[in-house]
This record gives structure tokens, C-alpha cells and sequence, in this order.
């Protein structure tokens, strides 16, 4: 068994390592690879990583034999991109931003700078005679104003150089400054020039080192340089210095150097001087005119006044709108004034709302913060206020209640404290109920004013008279009829009720005088006075008020004549009579 | 691209002017305008696949009074003598001027034209003329600038010997 076991063990060994030959011998891998690699594929991670370092070479290689071009790729990334930046585009903004910042900043500063350069530049000279000449030169040349304003910028330019060849007259190579050549068919310029060269040469018969150097055309200059193969033209405008000759002779020179043998060998391929671009391009130089560093004065003052005018209007703007601020807070806490709107038009704040008549002014209101009518305007429809300030002025305006008596209003009651007459008491009350808010009018605080002993008004009782001949008492007829007028007179006039406070007494005066016997005068007259009281008496009037009195007239001017009786009415208490 | 400079010479009002004209910009005008100096146009030629800008070079007509400036045909790769076939001198001179090309321009590719073959009733020059001038060496094509006879063939076949 254990013999068999190990002869199981000894083929089965040797049938495996013979198994493991023939799989060598067909497929160039033992056991021990296929382990390796069946890990290896079986291993998502070891696989990977394997495959990192064969992808880049593998890839280099297919590009570096077509086998995959980037025409393939672009697409790949391109669609990449757009994904990405589908799903977040802050992913590619961040990764773009160092990049794009630095470039966008130098950028808009750039056109910053450019652009002030700019509005400097047309502010000091836009309209300059300078100028204006230039945009005439322009408009007349066929050239663009930028151009002409370039050309003038420079003390010289060299436009254009042209390398030609001597003996045939036919351009080598060409150089310009510009995209656009001043000279516009440079094939024939060249032959031209080696034309009018040889022209030149011949007609004047000068010796072969005295070539034609330079031809002047309008503000142009043709500079040329002689080699013995070529020949070097340069266009050039404004003052060159002599050092631009040395210039295009060394590179004349250079190009000889460099290109004799084709030179000489010229059968009219061009294409090999092409060589000698660096060469020409030497000598496309320039001096641009000295500018004086001016200081944008121009645009700073102009700054500086637009600055000021803003500055200034929004001065008196918030100024302006602080007083009108005010003025409306003002407005909405005076009684008697309700702003509903207010708002700027036609160059002024209109104010809406209602007004009680009472109220304040709004016009003086609005002197008082210093805002005149040429800034604000009002509109402002009529209403009753029920304040109780307004209440009590309106009570005052239609009351007019004499400076003795003083009103107050609260609470629906207008009260009145003082002293007034009868009249007016009889008149406010007939009338509060007319001012509205006022419910009730409370005169308890009114005292009735006292009697004044006013400057007596002369009765009209008092103005008559009666005259009597000498010792004569009775009264004539005429007067009797004159006694009944004073009789319906004082009926009339007084009052003798003496419940009053005062009663009007009546004193009887016989006027007398002390000529001849003055007792007996003074007894005529108290007899013609107490005839009148009788009379008075009978006439019915109280006896209690009528008192006799004689008086010697003494005076010439007297009011009565001598002989007369005359009455005179005072007050008196009815108690003291 | 190839450059290539032609002169045309030959006595005055032999239609050197005429010729160019009607090569360069198809044109022909009967009015006679002699010209003074030199007076240069171009034009690029394609033969095959090449592109050759002809330089032309007009000179003034050559005569007694005045001499054709031979700086004017040194480097020049092709030379037209253009003969008047109406008048007779023109041959002659023609014949002297290609003495003169030959000494200035001796690599020169040179072809000699009959031109005004529109009027060849009234020719001067014969048929043992022209045998006498292909004698010398040089092809001679007759030529009308103004029906346009030969006048492109003359310019495409100096070129090609120019090439």
C-alpha cells in the first residue's frame, strides 16, 4: 500500500513534472507562472498596479506609432471637460483660477491703462491744430488717422527694408514694419529702384564707388547700400540718423558674408534668402519723439470739477432732504395737519393731505426749518379737527369772547373763567353748541363784571330847561306842552324800579342869581322847582326820586340862564332814599 | 518662387509695349505712346508645376539718337528683340542688339519676335530674311499684340528656356 502510495507518489510526481515540461514546451510557462499570473488577475489591486506602470510607455508607444493620434484624444477630453464641468464647473474654476486671475487682472489693468492713456491722449490734443491737420493728411492720403498719428509719434521709422539683387534688379527678400508694406508691390519697387539706379549710374557717369545712396519721395526716404551681389533699400520716413548708414552697411555686408555663393549663383529661386530675415530685421528700428512726461493735468482737473459738482450736489441734496425730513415730521405732529403722501416732482416735494383751516400755516411751519416754497408745495384738502387745541381756538374764533374772559376745552366741555357781560353770556350760550367737539359749555367760573362808575353820559332829561319871567312860577302854556315831552322822556329813559341795585333820582334845580335879594330869588326858585316836582308827581313819577335844589348862577358861561329850572339824574341806591 | 527678369528690346514702335501690354493685362491700343527709359511690369507664369514671376523690362526703343543703357539688360535671364515685320531696319537693329545682350547678359536666353503679323501684306522682311535671322541661333516667332498672335506662347517659351 505504502509502495503504492509512493509509486502513486513517484508518477504522480514525475507525471507532474512532466505535465509541467509539455505545458512549458507549449506554452512557454511553467506552473509557477500560471500561479503568479492567475494571482496576479485575480488581484483587482496588483493588477492595477501593474497596469500603472505599463499604461503611460503603452501609450507613449501607440502615439509614437500612430497606432493612436491625438485627433482620438481630443474628443475623449474634450467630452471629459464638458462633463465635469456639467456636473461642477467650481472644480474646473478652481483649478483654472491661479491660472486665469493673474492673466485676467493684467489684462483689465492693461485696458485700464490704455484706455486713460487713450482719453488722455484725446483730451490734450483731439482738437489741436495738430490734430486737425493730421485727420485732413488722413482724410486726403488714403492713409488712416492712426497711421499718420504712429508716423508723427516717430523722429524716424524705417517702413520697409528691401534686399535686392544687383545685377538682375529682382527682390531677394523684403521686411516690413507693418502688416500692410508701404511699398505695396515690392517686386516691382525693386526693379524700379535698380532701374533708376543704373539710370542714374549711367546718365551722370560717375565712377563706380559714387552709386546713387539715397532717393527722396514725398516725406520718404530711400536709403540704399551697395554690396557687390545685392543691394539694401530702406524706406524710411522722418530724420534718420547717420547711424542707420553704418547700419545697412554692416548688414549688407552681413548678408554678403552669409550668402555670397547664392549670390552669385542667383538663377531667381528666392526662397533661400529667406535666410537672411534677421538681418533685415535689424534694421527695422525707430526713435519715437521724446514725450515729455506730462502729468494727466487735464484729465485730473477734470476729475477734480466733475468730483466737485457731484460733491456739491450731494451736499445740498442730503441737505436738502434732512431739512425736507424735518419739515415732515414737523408737519405729521402739528394738530390740524395729516400728510398722507409726499413725494418730488417738478423740482419740488408736494406734500398731500388734509388741513384744518386753524391749523398752523404749513408755509410758516416750513420757515421755521428753513425750507422756502420754491422747494416744497402743498396740497392739502380741508377738514374739522377734533383737537382739543383746535377745538378751544375754534371756540375763541367763534365765541370772540371780550379779553376778560379766558376759555378752556377738555373732555367735550368748553369753560369760561372770568368776567363777562350778560350780552355775551346770552350770545355763547347761544351759540357754543355750534363749534364742533364742544358738548357742553360750563360758565360756573364766569363773574358778573363790576359796576364801574362809568364817565356820565349827559341825559337828554338833563338838556331841558325852563325859563321863567322875573317873580313869575307858573308854568306858561307853551311850557306845559314841553313838560309833557320831558314827562314821556323820562318814562322812556328811566327806570325808577326799586328793586334794582341803583335807581335814578331826579333833582329838580331852580337856578337863580344873587342880584337884588338873593334870599328872595333862592325862595321864587324853590318854589318854580317844587312846582316841577309836583307835577312830576302827578305825571307818576315815585316822589321818592325827585329832589328839589336851588343854585345861583354865578358864572357867565353857565350851562342855564338865570331864572330857569333844569334837571339832573343820578343814581342812587334804593335803601339810601 | 522663381524670379526671372525679361527685357524687351528692340527699335522704337516695333510694338514692345503693345506686346507686354497684351500679355500683361490683355490689352491693345493703336494709339502710338513711345517710351522714355524704362518702364517695368510682371507677371507670374506657371510652367508645370512652377510658378515664375516674370520682370518686364520695357525699354525705350533703340535708334540713332538713343542707345539702349546696357545696365538695363545686365541680369536679365530672357531677352525679346522685337523686330517690326513692316519695316525692314528694325532687323537690323534687332541684330545689333543681340550683339549687345550677348555682351551684357551672356547667359541670357534670347527670342527674337516678328511681331505685327497682322499685317503681313504689307511686310518688309521676307521669308530668306527669317531663314537668315534662325541662322544665328535663336528661335523666331511671329507675333501680333494686337489679335494676340503667339504673344503667350512667346512669353511661356522664354520662360521654360529661362528655367
Amino acid at each position: 500500500m505504502a509502495k503504492s502510495e509512493r509509486n502513486m507518489g513517484i508518477f504522480g510526481s514525475m507525471s507532474e513534472v512532466k505535465l509541467n515540461e509539455l505545458r512549458k514546451m507549449i506554452l512557454g510557462l511553467d506552473t509557477e507562472d500560471l500561479r503568479r499570473l492567475a494571482l496576479l488577475v485575480n488581484d483587482p489591486d496588483a493588477f492595477s498596479e501593474v497596469i500603472r506602470e505599463l499604461l503611460p510607455n503603452s501609450i507613449k508607444l501607440m502615439m509614437a506609432k500612430d497606432n493612436i493620434s491625438y485627433a482620438e484624444l481630443v474628443p475623449i477630453l474634450e467630452s471629459s471637460l464638458k462633463d465635469s464641468v456639467k456636473k461642477n464647473p467650481q472644480v474646473l474654476s478652481g483649478i483654472l483660477f491661479p491660472i486665469m486671475m493673474p492673466a485676467i487682472r493684467k489684462a483689465v489693468a492693461e485696458a485700464l491703462s490704455k484706455m486713460i492713456e487713450s482719453l488722455n491722449s484725446t483730451l490734450e490734443s483731439s482738437f489741436s491744430p495738430q490734430r486737425m491737420g493730421w485727420r485732413f493728411k488722413a482724410m486726403f492720403s488714403g492713409s488712416s488717422y492712426a497711421e499718420i498719428v504712429l508716423s508723427n509719434a516717430y523722429v524716424f521709422q524705417v517702413k520697409q527694408v528691401f534686399l535686392i539683387h544687383k545685377q538682375s534688379g529682382l527682390l531677394l527678400n523684403e521686411i516690413s514694419a507693418y502688416q500692410n508694406p508701404l511699398a505695396k508691390d515690392a517686386d516691382l519697387v525693386s526693379s524700379m529702384l535698380t532701374a533708376i539706379k543704373d539710370f542714374v549710374q549711367d546718365s551722370f557717369d560717375v565712377e563706380q564707388s559714387n552709386e546713387l545712396d539715397t532717393i527722396k519721395v514725398g516725406q520718404f526716404n530711400i536709403w540704399i547700400e551697395h554690396g557687390p551681389g545685392a543691394i539694401i533699400a530702406a524706406i524710411v520716413e522722418g530724420n534718420a540718423p547717420s547711424g542707420l548708414r553704418t547700419l545697412l552697411k554692416e548688414t549688407i555686408e552681413n548678408v554678403h558674408i552669409k550668402q555670397s555663393y547664392e549670390l552669385d549663383k542667383f538663377d531667381g529661386d528666392v526662397e533661400i534668402f529667406k535666410k537672411s530675415d534677421p538681418y533685415l530685421q535689424n534694421c527695422i528700428i525707430s526713435e519715437q519723439k521724446e514725450k515729455k512726461k506730462k502729468k494727466p493735468v487735464i484729465v485730473i482737473f477734470l476729475f477734480l470739477v466733475i468730483f466737485g459738482f457731484a460733491s456739491y450736489w450731494a451736499y445740498i441734496s442730503i441737505e436738502r432732504k434732512l431739512r425736507i425730513d424735518k419739515l415732515e415730521e414737523a408737519l405729521r405732529v402739528e394738530t390740524g395737519i395729516i400728510i398722507t403722501d409726499n413725494y418730488y416732482t417738478n423740482g419740488k416735494t408736494l406734500f398731500e393731505g388734509l388741513r384744518d383751516p386753524l391749523s398752523e400755516d404749513p408755509v410758516k411751519i416750513s420757515s421755521l426749518y428753513n425750507v422756502d416754497t420754491s422747494e416744497v408745495d402743498f396740497a392739502f384738502g380741508s377738514y374739522i379737527s377734533l383737537e382739543n387745541n383746535l377745538i378751544l381756538k375754534r371756540a375763541y374764533a367763534i365765541l370772540q369772547p371780550p379779553a376778560s374772559v379766558k376759555l378752556s376745552f377738555k373732555d367735550g366741555v368748553l369753560y369760561a373763567t372770568g368776567e363777562a357781560d350778560e350780552d355775551w353770556i346770552e350770545f355763547a350760550l347761544k351759540t357754543y353748541s355750534f363749534i364742533a367737539g364742544v358738548h357742553d359749555f360750563n360758565l360756573e367760573a364766569l363773574n358778573a363784571p363790576p359796576i364801574k362808575p362809568s364817565k356820565r353820559i349827559p341825559l337828554t332829561i338833563e338838556e331841558y330847561y325852563f325859563v321863567f319871567k322875573y317873580k313869575e312860577v307858573k308854568l306858561s302854556e307853551e311850557q306845559k306842552t314841553k313838560f309833557k315831552s320831558l314827562i314821556d322822556e323820562v318814562n322812556r329813559v328811566l327806570n325808577f324800579d326799586f328793586s334794582q341795585d341803583s335807581v335814578p333820582v331826579i333833582i329838580v334845580i331852580g337856578h337863580t342869581s344873587y342880584d337884588g335879594n338873593a334870599v328872595a330869588n333862592k325862595k321864587i326858585a324853590f318854589e318854580r322847582a317844587l312846582q316841577f316836582i309836583t307835577l312830576m308827581i302827578e305825571a307818576g313819577i315815585p316822589m321818592e326820586v325827585l329832589v328839589p335844589k336851588t343854585d345861583y348862577i354865578e358864572d357867565i358861561d353857565a350851562d342855564f340862564p338865570v331864572r330857569s329850572v333844569s334837571f339832573k339824574v343820578i343814581y342812587s341806591k334804593p335803601e339810601d332814599l | 518662387m522663381i524670379k526671372k527678369k525679361i527685357v524687351m528690346l528692340g527699335s522704337f514702335a516695333v510694338g514692345k509695349t503693345s506686346l507686354i501690354q497684351r500679355f500683361v493685362s490683355s490689352i491693345f491700343s493703336e494709339k502710338y505712346q513711345t517710351t522714355i527709359g524704362v518702364k517695368i511690369d510682371q507677371k507670374i507664369v506657371k510652367i508645370g508645376s512652377t510658378e515664375v514671376n516674370l520682370l518686364i523690362w520695357d525699354l525705350h526703343g533703340e535708334d540713332d539718337y538713343q542707345r539702349i543703357k546696357p545696365a538695363y539688360i545686365v541680369g536679365a535671364s530672357g531677352c525679346f528683340i522685337v523686330i517690326d515685320g513692316t519695316r525692314k531696319a528694325t532687323l537690323d537693329i534687332g541684330i545689333e542688339l543681340i550683339e549687345t545682350v550677348k555682351k551684357n547678359a551672356p547667359n541670357s536666353a534670347i527670342l527674337i519676335l516678328i511681331n505685327k503679323s497682322d499685317l503681313k501684306n504689307e511686310w518688309d522682311i521676307n521669308e530668306d530674311d527669317i531663314i537668315g535671322l534662325s541662322k544665328i541661333g535663336y528661335e523666331v516667332i511671329e507675333t501680333s499684340a494686337k489679335t494676340n498672335e503667339a504673344v503667350e506662347l512667346a512669353f511661356n517659351k522664354i520662360t521654360k528656356l529661362m528655367l
